[in-house]
């Protein structure tokens, strides 16, 4: 069951009249199974994984506030970080890792045997895995008091509307609204509707469309020079903005129905003038589990100079593996990393000695973190390296030739993904400025704002449920 | 106070809504589905139904290529995108009909080659010829899905309201026939031909079981009605009988085909891959007839049919 489908359409306000309609202290019940059926619905045999992180982080963290010993406290910690990190690894990592080792044995001449395995990738293992991990390393921390209901605990862990894509809850946001008396609220029910919708317009409309450009061209990146290859690199940028930061916010909008606050996921990222602004923006809650539980851990800034170029490059370099158990993805972390240590060495020299008007320098600064994001992407989606040296060396091919052609779509439906495209990013402006301000004060004009994305979704979205890129996670 | 603004709130925008998921439905349905070659063809089949003893059924190399002037009480129920599951269930539809006596379907090198992309997405279309389980079956959709899709045709295709913006004129028929394009198909390189064969034999040729299947129903339930089915192997141009050659062995095929179904009586193969193939000024692209080749190939295949078919009346019109 996905966001963008039918059936979640229905299942949503009907686990909403279950929930307010059960008394307060069962409603967790609802919570549990609807999550547990809502992720059964995607993958019905990896739920057992889900409930043996539930098992063994509940049991660390009551094991952890149970005892005095610092010594058994961390061995808690290190048998949840095992378990957790163990399952992660041989559901995600086990076959990149032996490949990888095999690689390395061919060149230096060592036979090795891998042993690869059939295991598919559960859905959403990485978010939930994260989220458990970062409420024992809490409880052992002492931020936060291990919880004594079980069944919070696993709806903590599962809850649906952020269980197979994030955002990556911490415990003390999510557990003590799990335990407060909710009753039903027509504000909430607004305004989880309007994140809701706006996030569903992002995903069918603006993200689907532009995957059928992005997925012709990547297919077969050789038959392509740099005018399609741009084009797909850049609607690969929107098409992965539009499609998790989507997703974020019809999680928001589901639990914000149901009384729930998530964290915010994305601000706007393609404004932010440094890569490092663009961290901040992009993937919140993930940026802030790395900050919190590696960087800071690391020594943070508060090391040499050398030592946070270090701890910055570390924590990219993790951030990469995170997303996928292949070398483009490592890279492409890797390259952020960097990217943030350059910036950070230039950066303060390059402001010292250029007087330009700011406006123009804020702009400038914009526009170039927007492209080298953007074409830092070319090793996130490409399927191989491989594909990576095709791409950009195909894109030093000018060549009119190609444009229009094979694109997947023709000229009409990249004009109306065009033009989308810029309606969502004109929106994206006018959110900030005081028109908007002063629109949002009548009822008439917000209603007829949603009626309007309602039925650009209902003419010009995807109607073929398609996955979130970030499952894949 | 704040109850009643809430109440009047909610019933404007509800109201608003569906007034305008109304009246979005409803222009889609006269100017698009009601004006689409689709409803054309449906409408004009049916009229012609009652005295019909010749069906052609396909894709576009039915529509355009065959003018049905030159077989007597005939018409061409070929629509371009269709695929051989599809052929069946229009030919299924056609064969309820007392006075059809025979069903002429095309048999090309790729008819069995899985390479649409969504060939059931007018679901308001194939929702006639279907029941909703069978296209659930081939789609994947549920029910309700299936439902909204049929009787709100609008949803997800707004790019067709540009029929209301269009001047170009919308193409007519003759008894299902749509008269192709003039022009002289040019391909000196090869490319253009290169790829429609990489589009017909994507990743090389593999059978889809699925219109195997569909093929293997058509000929059951034609034996069944007792009508006689004569599979039409289309014309192309050498180029691209040449460049598919290397993904398919054509005798290989047609050997495979004939042992296995000789034994229906009620069948006849008629090979015309290569009649045009010193004619290039007969296409329009690589396998499409242009307008001239299309006349010229429905007076070949009529002489052909009438080989086989001594009975078939000469027909003035042809």
């Amino acid at each position: 069951m996905l966001f963008n489908s039918l059936s979640y359409i229905i299942f949503l306000p009907i686990i909403a009249l279950a929930y307010f309609q059960t008394n307060k202290r069962h409603r967790w019940i609802v919570l549990l199974a609807a999550s547990y059926y809502f992720y059964a619905s995607i993958n019905a045999e990896f739920v057992v994984l889900i409930a043996i992180s539930t098992i063994v982080d509940y049991y660390a963290g009551r094991g952890i506030s149970n005892t005095e010993s610092k010594l058994k406290k961390r061995g808690y910690l290190i048998s949840s970080l095992i378990i957790n990190l163990g399952l992660l690894f041989t559901f995600k990592y086990w076959n990149f890792f032996n490949t990888s080792i095999d690689s390395v044995m061919q060149i230096i001449g060592i036979p090795f045997d891998p042993i690869i395995t059939s295991l598919i990738l559960p859905v959403g293992i990485s978010f939930y895995t994260f989220q458990t991990l970062a409420y024992t390393i809490d409880v052992y921390r002492g931020k936060i008091k291990a919880e004594k209901h079980f069944g919070i605990f696993a709806v903590y862990v599962a809850f649906f509307p952020q269980l197979v894509a994030g955002p990556i809850e911490r415990a003390q946001n999510l557990i003590p609204q799990l335990k407060e008396e909710k009753h039903f609220s027509y504000e909430n029910l607004k305004s989880g509707l309007k994140i809701f919708i706006w996030g569903l317009f992002k995903k069918m409309v603006v993200a689907d469309r532009l995957s059928i450009i992005v997925n012709t061209v990547y297919a077969q990146p050789d038959q392509y020079t740099f005018i399609p290859l741009f084009l797909a690199t850049i609607f690969f940028g929107f098409q992965i903005y539009c499609d998790f930061s989507g997703y974020s916010d019809m999680a928001i909008g589901s639990a914000r129905i149901l009384g729930f606050k998530l964290m915010n996921n994305f601000r706007r990222p393609y404004f932010s003038k440094s890569v490092s602004e663009f961290w901040r923006r992009w993937h919140i809650s993930l940026s802030t589990w790395f900050k919190d539980y590696i960087y800071i851990p690391l020594g943070g800034n508060r090391v040499s100079k050398g030592k946070w170029r270090l701890n910055i490059f570390i924590v990219f370099l993790i951030s990469g593996i995170w997303h996928g158990a292949a070398w483009t993805f490592i890279f492409w972390g890797s390259l952020h990393g960097l990217y943030i240590i350059i910036e950070d060495y230039f950066g303060s020299r390059f402001s010292k000695q250029v007087r330009i008007p700011e406006g123009i320098i804020n702009f400038s600064k914009m526009i170039f973190t927007f492209f080298i994001v953007n074409i830092t992407w070319v090793f996130f989606r490409a399927e191989s390296f491989v594909d990576v040296l095709t791409i950009f060396s195909n894109m030093t091919i000018f060549s009119l030739n190609t444009i229009g052609v094979r694109l997947g779509v023709d000229m009409m439906g990249l004009w109306i993904a065009l033009s989308l495209l810029v309606f969502m990013e004109l929106v994206h402006i006018l959110q900030e400025t005081r028109i908007a301000q002063s629109l949002r004060n009548s009822p008439k004009m917000v209603s007829s704002y949603y009626i309007l994305l309602i039925l650009l979704i209902l003419l010009f979205g995807i109607f073929e449920p398609q996955e979130f890129i970030y499952f894949q996670f | 106070m704040k109850k009643i603004r809430i109440i009047q709130n909610v019933a404007f925008t509800i109201i608003v809504l569906l007034l305008c998921i109304g009246i979005l439905n409803f222009l889609y349905v006269t100017e698009v589905v009601d004006h689409s070659r689709y409803t054309l063809k449906e409408d004009s089949f049916s009229k012609h139904m009652p005295e019909l003893k010749t069906v052609f059924v396909g894709d576009s190399h039915v529509e355009g290529g065959i003018n049905p002037l030159c077989f007597p009480e005939s018409f061409n129920y070929g629509i371009g995108g269709d695929d051989y599951e599809q052929f069946y269930l229009r030919a299924r539809e056609v064969m309820k009909s007392p006075s059809v006596e025979t069903l002429i379907v095309p048999l090309d090198l790729h008819s069995f080659s899985d390479y649409r992309l969504s060939p059931y997405s007018h679901v308001w279309y194939w929702a006639n010829y279907m029941t909703f389980e069978e296209l659930s079956n081939v789609t994947g959709k549920t029910y309700p899905v299936l439902f909204i899709q049929k009787h709100f045709p609008f949803i997800g295709n707004g790019r067709d309201f540009k029929v209301l913006i269009s001047t170009s004129e919308k193409s007519g028929h003759i008894r299902g026939w749509t008269s192709p394009h003039t022009h002289i198909f040019e391909d000196p390189t090869g490319t253009i031909t290169q790829e429609r064969v990489n589009v017909h034999f994507t990743n090389g040729y593999t059978e889809s079981k699925r219109l195997r299947s569909a093929f293997d129903a058509l000929i059951r339930t034609s034996n069944e009605k007792k009508i006689e089915v004569i599979f039409v192997t289309f014309p192309v141009t050498q180029q691209y009988a040449e460049k598919s050659s290397k993904y398919i062995d054509k005798e290989e095929f047609f050997s495979d085909i004939h042992s296995e179904y000789s034994h229906y009586g009620n069948i006849q193969f008629i090979d015309l891959q290569s009649v045009f193939f010193e004619h290039p000024e007969f296409f329009s692209d690589q396998d499409h007839l242009n307008l001239a080749g299309s006349v010229k190939f429905s007076k070949i295949l009529r002489d052909e049919i009438y080989n086989l078919s001594p009975t078939l009346e000469e027909n003035i019109l042809c």
